[in-house]
């Protein structure tokens, strides 16, 4: 799996004379020699451009290079105005296959997303054919380019995980600043410059994965689409038990034991409990069902006439009323308890509200501290009046003692929580007591139109049939068919939510199985990693701290120190030979192991300035002999070429110097 | 023998080891002195000439915490005030803040008017320049007429 450069072109055309540069790249260390500002970026840059990678340097759609290639070019002394540019770039693979592409710089004819290339097999045949970058599907699409050149290395690009869940594809993008740092924000830190703005979640951890083949890396993608199915599962959970629910509600039934996640592994599916409200109490279900049955069984065989039914009627019509009076009384206090509960509910929202508002304020007061709102009061940790030159602590009205922004933040966090689960509790029997008041409505209602039937019965004809026993027959009857039909729904839901609790379990027995620890490969691989980090940082002169306290992470890939990223504990030289050291590891390691590295590795103005003279030369020491051995590894650099000559005495290298003062883009 | 025995005897014996220790008390974040002077400065800063009157900081400085009153300040600019919005506003701690400034030299509080100081100024465009802090409060002082006159502000209070 390797990728090596062959030959860059780079031309302008104006005024009718082409103008341009054309290097040729050899296996082994590559040096690019020229004075600063004379072209060597143009060039690193354009090898980035051809590829269509600009997108590894910002999310910015604009071409990386110099106006000498886009507007104007300056030739002994004067701006020529640039009317057409292209770069061609021609790389070869692990077959010895070429792929030769171009791609326009400037040009009226052709689009900056085209890239045209030319297929040079090994078996001498050629295909030629266009490709696009650039644009959504670059690297899925079979006229992406990025697609095409991933298969022309040999690299199957790994689904990842992105922000929001989904999966995608992981970009040649995230991969190639393991490859190529560049001039200007490459130095500043440890792969400075992985682009997060495709929202790949753990980028650098995923890329630094693939590139050195790790077995995590599948571990890791097995583990992702087991939490992904897993959340559906939970969230398909919750709409089994919102149906049932609603379909409790609009029955006037109240469902306990139903939980809004899954039960954790061993844990059983508790049974569902359905009561309904009858005056002031519950009751189960099933009793309900069972009083509404034997209410029919009463009516069955009774169909009289008002003449029979008169005394009977005027019982019940004595029944009836004393129960609306009853069940108005109840309605009343559960209306009164109702409307109580909705005051506690809305007092709490607005203390949720307002200790949302604190917090943020919190966290203001503590910015506001740092951007020095009280230093015109004190320099010491509490300011003081200077007048008086009495502690003027936070809060002093109300205390002397205040607790800091952290701990008063700490605090209203443990209370928002509190109230929250007071707010959630306060949601459910605002939603019982909703219920019960329903029911009390229908129940009241009921008993109204019982009495209207009766008293429109006892003045009928006598020889009618009894409307109002019909008709109540006909509301008990339909009540029940409703109930009934509910009762089965609810064990149908039942064994609907332990079948999923049971595959739940399943995946998560699924994940526990996927082995935590990393492989015994993983393991040499980045114990060897590590070995030649430190080995690397000891050759160069890594001083800032102890070479051998730095090692590799295990968790992220990256050096780290006491389970610390390396950051502002570094000298700026020190950073520097952190980033030869470590990704001149990854390519070595990538020697010893199978992985993915395609062994090319460019520096852009490898800050040899910033370090010294022995470090420098341990580099390009050690560059030389990984070039030996197969990689190729181009430095462009402004170091002076008599000092260079003098430090790559020993060392296998080619070296394509540019005069002092000329220029890399020349007339043709 | 009760609890209450129980309890006396362990206060009463002296070697119990039992030892009071002072917690840190919570604070609102609105008495926080980095909070107040900070909202204060922001607040006068707006306001034309840097100069603000007692009556019109107390109803700003206390409208930068409160929503409500927010909106009906906004109504009332705007010639829409509501019949029952109330506007007068006082509160004891914003005197204090301002006098605290005052003598930190962020301000200069005179009885009648409080004008900011070439401190206080600086203080206020730091405050404005960090894009994380006092977003809510900011946001709705960028909702205020460009520069608060104290002229502005009497017709809001009185013409009601």
């Amino acid at each position: 799996m390797t990728l090596h450069l062959r030959h860059l072109q780079l031309r302008a055309v104006s005024s009718g004379r082409e103008y341009g540069a054309d290097i040729e790249f050899a296996d082994g260390l590559n040096i690019i020699r020229a004075d600063n500002s004379s072209g060597k970026s143009t060039c690193m840059q354009a090898v980035i451009y051809a590829l269509g990678l600009e997108g590894m340097l910002s999310p910015r759609r604009v071409v990386p290079l110099p106006h000498a290639m886009t507007d104007s070019i300056e030739i002994a002394g004067s701006d020529l105005p640039v009317e057409e540019s292209w770069v061609t770039l021609e790389i070869e693979n692990a077959s010895g296959d070429r792929l030769q592409v171009r791609r326009a710089v400037k040009s009226a004819s052709a689009n900056q997303a085209l890239i045209q290339a030319s297929r040079y097999s090994a078996d001498s045949t050629v295909s030629r054919r266009d490709y696009f970058v650039r644009r959504a599907g670059a690297a899925q699409r079979e006229a992406g380019f990025h697609f095409e050149l991933a298969r022309f290395l040999g690299w199957r690009l790994p689904n990842v995980t992105r922000n929001d869940g989904s999966e995608g594809t992981l970009y040649l993008e995230c991969l190639f600043p393991y490859f190529f740092v560049e001039q200007k924000h490459g130095w500043s830190g440890i792969q400075a410059r992985i682009p997060t703005y495709f929202q790949i979640r753990d980028v650098s951890k995923r890329s630094a994965e693939y590139i050195l083949g790790l077995d995590a890396y599948d571990v890791v993608l097995r583990r992702q689409r087991i939490e992904a199915a897993a959340g559906i599962m939970r969230t398909e959970w919750r709409q089994v038990v919102d149906r049932l629910r609603f379909s409790a509600r609009s029955r006037g039934a109240v469902v306990t034991g139903l939980a809004d996640q899954p039960p954790t592994a061993g844990v059983e599916v508790a049974e569902l409990v359905v009561v309904m409200p009858r005056g002031e109490t519950w009751v189960p279900l099933d009793e309900e069902i069972s009083l509404l049955r034997s209410q029919i069984h009463e009516f069955r065989g009774r169909e009289r006439t008002v003449g029979q039914a008169a005394p009977d009627l005027e019982q019940r019509l004595a029944e009836a009323e004393a129960q609306l009076t009853a069940v108005s009384a109840v309605l009343t206090e559960s209306l009164k308890k109702l409307e109580e509960t909705q005051a506690r509910r809305n007092s709490l929202e607005l203390r949720v509200v307002s200790l949302t508002e604190d917090l943020q304020r919190h966290r203001d007061a503590a910015l506001l501290r740092r951007l020095g709102s009280t230093e015109s009061l004190s320099h010491a940790s509490v300011p003081r009046c200077p007048t008086c030159e009495q502690d003027l602590p936070d809060g002093f009205e109300i205390t002397r003692n205040p607790m800091t922004e952290e701990q008063n933040i700490a605090f209203i966090e443990q209370e928002v929580r509190t109230y929250r689960a007071m707010q959630s509790d306060i949601e459910r029997v605002l939603e019982a007591e909703e219920i019960q008041v329903a029911r009390l409505r229908e129940e009241s209602g009921r008993l109204r139109r019982t009495i209207r039937t009766i008293k429109d019965s006892l003045v009928a004809p006598e020889s009618l049939p009894s409307a109002e026993e019909a008709a109540e027959q006909l509301r008990i009857d339909e009540r029940l068919e409703s109930l009934v039909t509910f009762r089965d729904e609810t064990m149908l839901t039942l064994e609907e939510l332990r079948d999923r609790a049971t595959r739940l379990a399943e995946n998560r027995a699924a994940l526990a199985d996927l082995s935590e620890g990393e492989s015994q490969r993983d393991q040499v691989k980045l114990a060897y990693l590590g070995h030649s980090f430190v080995d690397q940082l000891r050759a160069y002169g890594f001083s800032s701290l102890e070479p051998e306290s730095l090692e590799i992470s295990r968790e992220t890939y990256r050096p780290i120190h006491e389970g610390f990223d390396l950051g502002f504990d570094l000298s700026a030289s020190d950073m520097v030979r952190v980033i030869w050291s470590y990704l001149l590891a990854i390519l070595e390691t990538s020697r010893k192991f199978a992985t993915n590295h395609p062994m090319l590795l460019m520096f852009d103005e490898p800050r040899q300035q910033e370090t010294n003279r022995l470090s420098f030369q341990a580099l390009l020491e050690r560059a030389g002999r990984d070039g030996a051995e197969g990689a190729q590894i181009v430095f462009a650099t402004s170091e002076e070429e008599h000092s260079l000559t003098a430090m790559l005495e020993n060392t296998p290298h080619t070296l394509l110097s540019f005069p002092r003062g000329s220029k890399i883009l020349r007339a043709l | 023998m009760s609890d209450l025995d129980d309890l006396e005897t362990m206060f009463g014996s002296p070697n119990n080891g039992l030892r009071f220790q002072q917690r840190p008390d919570p604070v609102p974040a609105d008495l926080r002195v980095s909070w107040r002077l900070s909202a204060l400065v922001i607040v006068l800063a707006q306001c034309r000439g840097n100069t603000a009157t007692p009556q019109q900081l107390h109803l700003l400085v206390t409208a930068v915490r409160s929503p409500l009153l927010q909106q009906a300040i906004l109504r009332g600019l705007a010639g829409g005030a509501l019949p029952d919005d109330e506007l007068m506003r006082d509160d004891p701690a914003l005197t204090r803040t301002i006098r605290i400034a005052d003598a930190a030299g962020l301000v200069e509080a005179r009885p009648t008017r409080i004008r900011l100081t070439e401190d206080g100024r600086a203080l206020a465009r730091r405050v404005a320049a960090d894009r994380n802090v006092l977003v809510k409060e900011k946001q709705f002082l960028s909702r205020l007429p460009a520069s608060i006159t104290q002229r502005s502000f009497a017709a809001l209070l009185e013409h009601r």
